[in-house]
């Protein structure tokens, strides 16, 4: 970041490569439309790089990153609504059975329905906490609460989809 | 610890973020209570479903359209074009820049001293000087000492007319 902070476009490359791939799956996942998580992510590396040369490493880079991404999905859902989920690619699943594709594309789309059926911060936080594995500090920071709210966040998001996916988790 | 205290401390028990006391407390309730085990259990069972949904793959055209537009941005951007100077002033060290700032004012100052001191020796008024001096010499008699060195002065070949 330093040397991005200095200019170096090549510098900044590294970083994208590194870090898109996160940056990705939590606006996809929360926005579940793949054009409006592209523009939020290069969104969110954009403003990365006009305010590289003030950037104070203060936290990871990665939390850094979801504050942004966090505050861009947010801001994308109060302006738009999101494509239905069905509108989506199909999955890559690397099974042989046509009925266990089919029964595991079913609990996908399950899942994501249930997840965008949450407020926009408990899913933010299921995500954040579930697919990129980070910790109650890290979903504190990305969303500017305490740990404790982020704590609360959690098990409300999850309490809330224990009902919604009440069928999915008997089998 | 009582069963609503321990549902509560359920998710963190199955994110694994409590410490190894509170987590302790939590498995020693659950030995003993089948309800919260089961609560526990349907806990897991949540997290297993989650994870299970694969991430979509990020579009081929992504990392080219980022760069691209940070190519974009950097060519209009005239924060990201510093001189070498302040690109380096930057990139030093504290002490260093107090040296440099300390090198820097001193030089300016001799500097400043030397230029002044330039001034006063080039503006000193010499023509009045040099007419009182030989204004001194004027009546002097011819064959005199002070005539010859009157003469000494006013020629420029030392003296020979």
């Amino acid at each position: 970041m330093k040397a991005a902070g200095l200019g170096d476009a090549r510098a900044f490359d590294e970083i994208v490569l590194r870090h898109q791939q996160a940056a990705w799956n939590v606006a996809v996942r929360f926005l579940e439309n793949s054009e409006a998580a592209s523009d939020v992510v290069q969104d969110a590396f954009l403003r990365i790089w006009d305010a590289a040369s003030r950037y104070q490493p203060t936290a990871q880079f990665r939390t850094y990153l979801f504050r942004i991404v966090c505050r861009l999905c947010i801001d994308c859902t109060r302006r738009k609504k999101p494509l239905p989920v069905e509108n989506l690619p199909d999955l890559p699943d690397p099974t042989p059975s046509a009925m266990e594709n089919l029964l595991l594309q079913e609990r996908a789309i399950a899942v994501r329905q249930a997840l965008l059926q949450l407020p926009d911060s408990q899913r933010m936080a299921i995500i954040m906490r579930y697919y990129e594995q980070c910790g109650y500090t890290e979903i504190a920071e990305a969303l500017n609460i305490t740990e404790k709210a982020a704590e609360r966040l959690l098990s409300r998001g999850r309490k809330r989809l224990e009902t919604l996916l009440i069928k999915w988790l008997r089998e | 610890m009582d069963c609503g205290r321990i549902q509560e401390k359920l998710t963190a028990y199955a994110d694994g973020q409590l410490n190894p006391k509170e987590r302790e407390t939590v498995e020693e309730h659950l030995r003993v209570c089948p309800a919260c085990r089961e609560s526990a259990l349907q806990a897991q069972r949540l997290s297993n479903l989650l994870v299970s949904v694969p991430a979509l793959p990020v579009p081929t055209d992504l990392t080219a359209q980022i760069q691209a537009a940070v190519r974009n941005r950097s060519a209009r951007s005239k924060i990201h074009r510093m001189p070498a100077i302040m690109v380096w002033w930057r990139e030093a060290s504290v002490p260093l820049r107090a040296a440099a700032s300390f090198i820097l004012v001193v030089t300016f100052a001799l500097g400043t001293l030397m230029s002044l001191k330039i001034t006063q020796a080039t503006s000193r008024p010499l023509e009045p000087v040099v007419d009182y001096g030989l204004n001194s010499f004027a009546g002097a008699p011819d064959g005199s000492l002070e005539q010859a060195y009157l003469d000494l002065l006013t020629t420029s070949n030392g003296g020979e007319q």
